[in-house]
């Protein structure tokens, strides 16, 4: 388990044209703002930009490499995120509900 | 409530799904096969050959895969290595004193000590089938058939089954397990021990006499199973392919069927070269449980049916009998003309084997040599489970084989086509031939006979993603499903096989595949 943590640019300014602000224009700004200030974010002091973390929780490694094998995505992660399961999942939603 | 199957054509496209990896990857001569029966009593494995030393199964109600004890095959295990399922081979012999409707004490030995109980799970939480005859004399003169809800344990156990009999069965009586057993060939220079049995219900191997084979197996051999369980969509095993048929005389060649019914309708011959098995003789008890081969008959009603060889006893004129397959395993292989056949079905016992022109002490029928020699890609499916067409065009007789050998040459062999023999019908023309379609190496099939009347046989070509189907009813190959999943390289062998869902009235067949030169196991549901 590792944590990693993203820097993602949120950018808050947005022109407006005083003469055809609309209520709705309001609302989306009003939300836009509210949403980025309920998120963890702080200020680069080197851009002078807004930015948020994000933390993300995984294993094995974050590279989706080639894939190799019918079995088996190489490098997404555990064993169990497999095409075996995704097949079987697509077979469950296409095949199974027509045996009843 | 009985399952109901809603596919809609078109908008319900068939669809493979990836299950369980084999255990080990196969590689030239890897085959796998399954028991083509059509009611409960199908075995729920499917079992590979990886190589000489080893055999694996695949639950395919669990979806999980176990290496069975190495076979420890003689030869050069490669391309031309074969396996073929027969389920009506398995322990056989007489029973001994004390039975009662409910239980029997085996007096012949099993080929191997069992556990407590084992016989009443195959693998599915079902026990194996056992056939009771009681020909012994002054027994019944029945024959009934019970599943194995429990057993002592040793090579004589005492077996339970799961309803009683309508008959005390007495010393001497005959029992039959039909749990099948698993024919494995190796390839290379023939040698004793190229050629064993598994026996599926003491899970042990019995080394069978490889005399007569080719001096070397390779290319690739195709196996055919024409056991008497085997029967048509409309029939269950034991039934063979008009259900009981009263005789309506006897002589001590030959049996008359009936005037009204059943066989009243067959054509002159249509059924030469089938087995007739006698099941029950309330007057002549010893009688039943006969088998012999039919080697002509005339036409219906009251069919006259002359057989090969003279009944040991003859049965009494108005004897139940069944019409079934002959229990001939069929072999092509190693690019010859030359077909092999073994009596392994029918709880035969072992002899050599017999060749074109050449009939062996196992008694099989020596087939008449094929048309064109088979190649790499030969495969082969036969017609028992069909429902014939009205004009019977289409016999249950035929076998379509597929020369192979990078050619799209269909052969025909009508096994009635002539005494002892069969007759091969060369080249024949079929909807869907193409010179873009043709059979090679990694080329390899199996019959589905449960479902869409017994008309299909599956057919992986060249070990590729592309599959297809033949119409055996109507001489039709048409393409099938196609596999999303990459293949490894091509190698010949038995790479497809069947499984059959059932619940009452409803199957559903599933198509297998076993990667080429890889473990990656999938299947699909033959919806339509």
């Amino acid at each position: 388990m590792s944590d990693v943590k993203y820097c993602v640019p949120v950018t808050l300014k947005r022109t407006v044209s005083i003469d055809s602000l609309s209520v709705t224009d309001l609302y989306a700004a009003l939300k836009s703002i509210l949403n980025a200030l309920l998120r963890p974010m702080w200020v680069d002091p080197t851009t002078s930009r807004v930015k948020a973390d994000v933390t993300a929780t995984q294993s094995g490694t974050w590279n989706v490499g080639t894939v190799t094998t019918t079995t088996t995505l190489t490098n997404l992660g555990t064993a169990n995120v497999t095409g075996m399961y995704i097949d079987r999942t697509a077979w469950g939603q296409n095949i199974r509900p027509r045996i009843t | 409530m009985t399952t109901t199957l809603g596919f809609k054509d078109l908008i319900d496209l068939p669809q493979w799904r990836t299950l369980a990896n084999s255990i080990t990857a196969t590689a030239a001569g890897s085959c796998i096969c399954d028991d083509d029966r059509h009611d409960v009593s199908r075995d729920p494995y499917l079992y590979l050959l990886i190589n000489a030393t080893t055999f694996q199964r695949y639950n395919t109600k669990n979806d999980e895969w176990q290496t069975l004890t190495s076979p420890a095959l003689a030869g050069t295990f490669g391309a031309g290595a074969g396996s073929v399922f027969v389920p009506s081979a398995g322990p056989s012999g007489t029973l001994a004193t004390g039975n009662t409707t409910s239980s029997v004490i085996l007096s012949t030995a099993l080929p191997a000590a069992v556990g407590v109980n084992q016989l009443a799970n195959r693998g599915d939480g079902i026990g194996y089938k056992i056939r009771i005859v009681g020909n012994a004399t002054g027994s019944s003169g029945k024959t009934e058939e019970k599943y194995i809800i429990g057993n002592t344990g040793g090579t004589t156990p005492t077996i339970y089954l799961d309803s009683a009999l309508s008959f005390t069965p007495i010393a001497g009586d005959r029992y039959e397990i039909l749990a099948g057993r698993v024919m494995l060939m190796s390839a290379g220079t023939l040698a004793a021990g190229i050629l064993k049995a598994y026996d599926i219900a003491t899970n042990s191997y019995i080394t069978l006499t490889q005399t007569n084979l080719p001096a070397t197996i390779g290319t690739d051999s195709e196996f055919i199973a024409l056991d008497e369980q085997y029967v048509p969509n409309t029939r269950n095993p034991g039934e063979g392919f008009f259900g009981n048929l009263v005789a309506t005389a006897t002589s001590s060649t030959s049996i008359t069927g009936q005037a009204t019914g059943g066989d009243a309708g067959v054509l002159a011959n249509e059924y030469r070269n089938f087995q007739i098995r006698i099941v029950q003789d309330t007057t002549t008890p010893t009688a039943v449980g006969q088998r012999r081969i039919i080697s002509s008959h005339t036409a219906g009603p009251s069919p006259v049916y002359t057989l090969s060889t003279a009944w040991t006893v003859t049965p009494s004129a108005n004897a139940t009998f069944v019409i079934e397959n002959n229990n001939d395993v069929i072999l092509s292989t190693s690019a010859s003309t030359t077909m092999y056949s073994y009596r392994m079905g029918g709880f035969t016992a072992d002899g050599t084997w017999s060749y074109s022109g050449t009939v062996g002490t196992n008694g099989a029928l020596a087939y008449a040599a094929r048309p064109g020699a088979s190649g790499a890609g030969t495969c082969a499916i036969p017609s028992w489970g069909l429902t014939l067409d009205t004009a019977k065009n289409a016999r249950y007789s035929y076998i379509y084989w597929f020369r192979g050998g990078a050619t799209n040459t269909l052969d025909l062999l009508d096994i009635a086509g002539a005494a002892g023999t069969g007759a091969w019908t060369g080249a024949i023309v079929y909807g869907g031939q193409t010179g873009a379609t043709t059979f090679t190496t990694g080329t390899s099939s199996c019959y589905d006979a449960a479902t869409n009347s017994g008309k299909y046989g599956y057919i992986s070509v060249n070990g590729t993603q592309r599959f297809a189907r033949f119409d055996v009813l109507n001489r039709v190959l048409e393409p099938w499903c196609y596999l999303p999943y990459a293949q490894g390289s091509a190698v010949v062998g038995e790479k497809v096989a069947t499984g059959l869902f059932i619940d009452g009235t409803t199957k559903l067949t599933f198509l297998y595949a076993i990667q080429n030169t890889g473990s990656v196991f999938w299947n699909c549901a033959i919806q339509r």
